[in-house]
């Protein structure tokens, strides 16, 4: 419950890593969006004062040179001309002698000089135009400002501002916009993780968190959890199966060998038990017992923890001694027993789990068929792998059945009689999965064929393992 | 050398004889006759036979001991009139001279 309200709780937007995610978005658009107008605003008027100052300069020049070649009066009747042809007012001169008294000119400049200078005009037609001018020497020791007037220039800043003023309102509202939207698109699909999540830690193991097709980082980590939540339900589900199966299998002998034990204690002469009796409970209890340590040493092999005691095994050497222990049992049987074993096959695992693998196998291939089957047990080497397989001549395991019976608990129909804790196959699932190793159970046309696939170790065996070989 | 009754077993030589007569044993029948001549007396459970003969940390559901118990005591007791070796029961085993 705390979980779930805790997930529900409204956190303020700087609180969330969404709308952390999107103020960030919104301020870094911003500043791009800033830094791109500025530099067109600077290069641009860079660019365009320096195209000014070109064309005045290269006017003021060709001036100069006409002077030099015609003398003043020609400059003067030049400039008029200009002036004349000049609807627009775009050039502006003003020609003044060596005492800076004006000649002729469309402008009256105050405080003419040599060189670059920009000024307002104070007089004229031309008045209150900021301008940008050059003074220029005409031999002679006349005076001729050029000027432009920057009016061009001013509007093209106020519209290169005006428009980065725009721009800008545009991006801040663009990337709030972006910035909000992001963190909406976060904060609801971690709303819709946590509001699964939660309903999961409220017992619900049917969620699932929201996974969309698209498999962005969001849907990859939605996948894990789901996964991890299937595996979750599954476990649990053979949990639950299993604490009923337990309860089912160990209940049943515990009331029989209760209601024997209270009759034989009712009708019990002088106080004395038959002793009868009391050898069938306790054999009842060593039943019960011996399904509590199949079931303990199943969990304790499914918890994995024996992996860390792997070691090299030579399963040639360990799957021979447990055909050896058991022949004796089938030739006293009078049953057929043949062993095939290629020597020298080694894998990484626990030889005592291996072997007590192939002993339930081989048992069972005993226990499930009639005395006169055969069994027959190998190990092979396939490419890679090592195969271990005990066949026998029985009636086999129906196809549908052959899953389920390695669950535990699970016992066929046909088997309900004969002894055993219905554990045994469970068992040898559990040490196939601690070994990656894979378990199948096929048609052996006719009877049953049960391999074990392990790895096989390649390297060189050790000089021991050698010298055991050819001792042998 | 083990020894118990007429019952003898060399080492060394790994040949067991009982009343001077020759016996043939296997590998595993030796080992299993070995172990109870050293622990001779005493009683001799299954799972310290498994663990001792055959190396198994586990318990069978197949009378894997009982069978070779009984292959073994076949070739020595019988046709020699007492038996040495001796069943406890809910026990064990153990291998002593009679009487």
């Amino acid at each position: 419950m705390r979980l779930a309200e805790a997930a529900r709780l409204p956190a303020a937007p700087i609180r969330t890593s969404a709308g952390r995610a999107g103020l960030l978005h919104a301020g870094l658009t911003l500043l791009a969006s800033l830094a791109i107008l500025g530099t067109v605003y600077v290069v641009t008027t860079v660019y365009e004062r320096r195209a000014a100052e070109e064309a005045i300069a290269t006017e003021a020049r060709s001036l100069v040179m006409s002077a030099a070649e015609g003398g003043l009066a020609v400059l003067a009747r030049q400039l008029e001309g200009r002036v004349a042809a000049d609807t627009a007012g775009r050039t502006l001169y003003a020609l003044l002698d060596r005492d800076r008294r004006l000649i002729t000119g469309n402008i009256v400049p105050t405080m003419p000089d040599v060189g670059w200078r920009s000024f307002v005009i104070d007089q004229g037609e031309h008045a209150g135009d900021n301008v940008l001018g050059l003074g220029v020497t005409i031999p002679g020791g006349a005076l001729l400002p050029v000027a432009r007037p920057q009016r061009q220039l001013e509007e093209l800043e106020e519209t290169i501002i005006r428009a980065i003023l725009i721009a800008g309102a545009i991006a801040v509202l663009l990337s709030i916009l972006g910035g909000v939207l992001l963190g909406r698109s976060v904060q609801r699909r971690a709303a819709g993780m946590n509001d699964a999540l939660a309903a999961v830690a409220e017992g619900d193991l049917t969620r699932r968190l929201p996974a969309r097709a698209e498999g962005d980082e969001f849907d990859a980590l939605a996948g894990a959890v789901n996964a991890t939540l299937a595996r979750l339900q599954g476990a649990l589900a053979r949990l639950n199966q299993v604490t009923g199966d337990i309860a089912h299998d160990l209940r049943t002998p515990l009331a029989r060998t209760r209601q024997r034990l209270e009759r034989a204690s009712r009708g019990a002469a002088g106080g004395q038990v038959p002793r009868a009796v009391v050898d069938r409970a306790i054999a009842d209890i060593d039943e019960v017992l011996g399904v509590f340590a199949a079931l303990l040493r199943i969990a304790q092999i499914e918890s994995g923890e024996r992996r860390a005691s792997f070691a090299e095994v030579d399963l040639s050497v360990a799957l021979g001694d447990v055909a050896d222990a058991l022949a004796p049992t089938a030739e006293d049987d009078g049953r057929p027993f043949s062993i095939g074993i290629a020597p020298g096959l080694r894998v990484r695992g626990d030889r005592e789990l291996v072997q007590q693998v192939f002993v339930n196998l081989i048992e069972n291939a005993f226990r499930h068929t009639p005395a006169q089957a055969a069994v027959r047990v190998t190990l092979t080497r396939e490419d890679g792998d090592v195969v271990a397989g005990v066949e026998d001549r029985g009636a086999g395991i129906p196809r549908a059945d052959r899953q389920r019976v390695c669950r535990p608990f699970v016992r066929l129909d046909e088997s309900r009689s004969t002894p055993g804790t219905g554990l045994g196959l469970a068992l040898v699932q559990a040490v196939a999965d601690l070994h990656g190793a894979v378990l199948a159970l096929e048609d052996a046309n006719p009877g049953l064929r049960a391999t074990l696939r392990l790895r096989l170790l390649r390297n060189e065996p050790a000089r021991g393992t050698q010298d055991n070989l050819s001792a042998q | 050398m083990l020894r118990v009754a007429d019952l003898e077993m060399d080492l060394i030589r790994r040949t067991v004889s009982r009343g001077g007569r020759r016996i043939e044993l296997q590998p595993r029948e030796f080992r299993l006759l070995e172990y109870l001549l050293r622990h001779a007396e005493q009683v001799v459970t299954r799972t310290m036979l498994l663990e001792a003969v055959w190396d198994f940390h586990f318990d069978p559901q197949t009378n894997v001991v009982e069978t070779h118990v009984s292959r073994v005591r076949a070739k020595i007791d019988r046709g020699f009139g007492a038996e040495l070796i001796q069943t406890v029961r809910g026990a064990g085993y153990v291998i002593r001279a009679p009487g």
